[in-house]
């Protein structure tokens, strides 16, 4: 009977210890840069609903951002940025899967600031390329939060920037990620 | 004969000075358009939280082509009010006991409209569609809206 007990009791516990190592957000921030010195204005956006999970125990970490969910300024930018460029009727979703590189070094449970290598594949606008970039994990009274930045050539995704405009928009985009995460409490 | 010569290259020339004004304006309001405010476009379509959340699970891409980058006026129960850290509201609508969810950023001009809601009213809210998450990462699935507005609280 003791056995059985233990047995049960050891379950349960890897259950929670599973459940408590994953953390999400579904109000996640994507923001990008495209301008140049020759832009008329600055040419940036910023998606508010990005989705994003963090398996704290492996550093696997895994985003999903609707690309009609960016915003810009100016309505005119936004159409062509949809219709024209990225085309996000036809590929609605970026995704990014990857992983910290140097998660071990990392104490999800120690308040402090820690630098992070994040290695994986950006999948927009039908293309998947290696992405990697350095960022940064925020660990504060018991909530983690992670942020980083990277760049990414148009061309490299087949976006194509018509030869019209094409001296006032970057060629590569800065793109910046900034999830405040919580807890993923199983049911 | 000289006179109507010169009147027609008059009028010709007032009229292309005409025509050029007004494509430049049309080139000025159009480049520095806004996006339209929400809460002036009339809704294309008006539903319950419910019943689009099934019609989404039952066929997403059908679904997806009727309603994205469609103004929608959704009627359900407030799950939850979601503030990030910068004091941006999303509103959760749905089932509570259920996992999917409709989850509207507010629209940064009506981000005040969602302060005061309480969770288990229900709500009316007016947004533009953008897309839907299937439930791939184990958070359950959610029809994404943006540039939301309060209709009724």
């Amino acid at each position: 009977m003791k056995k059985i007990i233990f047995l049960f009791s050891t379950v349960l516990l890897v259950a929670n210890t599973n459940a408590q190592d994953k953390y999400f957000t579904k109000t996640g921030k994507i923001s990008f840069d495209a301008t140049v010195p020759k832009s008329p204005e600055n040419i940036v956006a910023v998606n508010k609903a990005t989705t994003m999970v963090l398996d704290t125990k492996t550093g696997e970490m895994q985003f999903v951002v609707q690309m009609k969910g960016f915003e810009f300024e100016r309505a005119l930018m936004q159409e062509h940025f949809n219709e024209n460029y990225v085309e996000t009727t036809k590929f609605p979703k970026a995704e990014f899967k990857g992983g910290i590189q140097n998660n071990e070094k990392i104490v999800y449970t120690k308040d402090g600031s820690y630098a992070t290598h994040v290695k994986g594949k950006l999948t927009m606008h039908g293309v998947t390329n290696d992405v990697e970039t350095d960022g940064k994990i925020t660990v504060s009274g018991g909530k983690i939060s992670t942020s980083a930045s990277f760049s990414a050539l148009f061309a490299d995704y087949n976006i194509i920037i018509p030869s019209v405009v094409g001296d006032k928009v970057a060629k590569s985009v800065k793109i910046n990620v900034e999830c405040a995460l919580e807890a993923l409490k199983k049911n | 004969m000289n006179f109507f010569k010169r009147k027609a290259v008059r009028y010709s020339i007032l009229a292309l000075l005409l025509l050029g004004a007004g494509a430049a304006y049309y080139g000025y309001t159009e480049y520095n358009r806004k996006v339209k405010d929400i809460a002036t476009m009339h809704p294309d379509f008006t539903i319950q939280a419910a019943v689009l959340l099934d019609e989404f699970s039952k066929n997403d891409s059908l679904s997806s082509k009727k309603y994205l980058d469609k103004v929608v006026a959704i009627t359900g129960v407030l799950k939850s009010l979601d503030k990030d850290e910068k004091g941006f509201f999303t509103v959760v609508l749905g089932d509570p006991a259920a996992n999917s969810s409709i989850r509207c950023s507010m629209d940064s001009a009506h981000n005040a409209e969602a302060a005061t809601l309480s969770n288990g009213s229900i709500i009316e809210v007016k947004a533009i569609c953008t897309g839907y998450n299937a439930d791939d990462l184990g958070l359950g699935a959610d029809v994404m809206f943006n540039h939301s507005c309060i209709i009724k609280k």
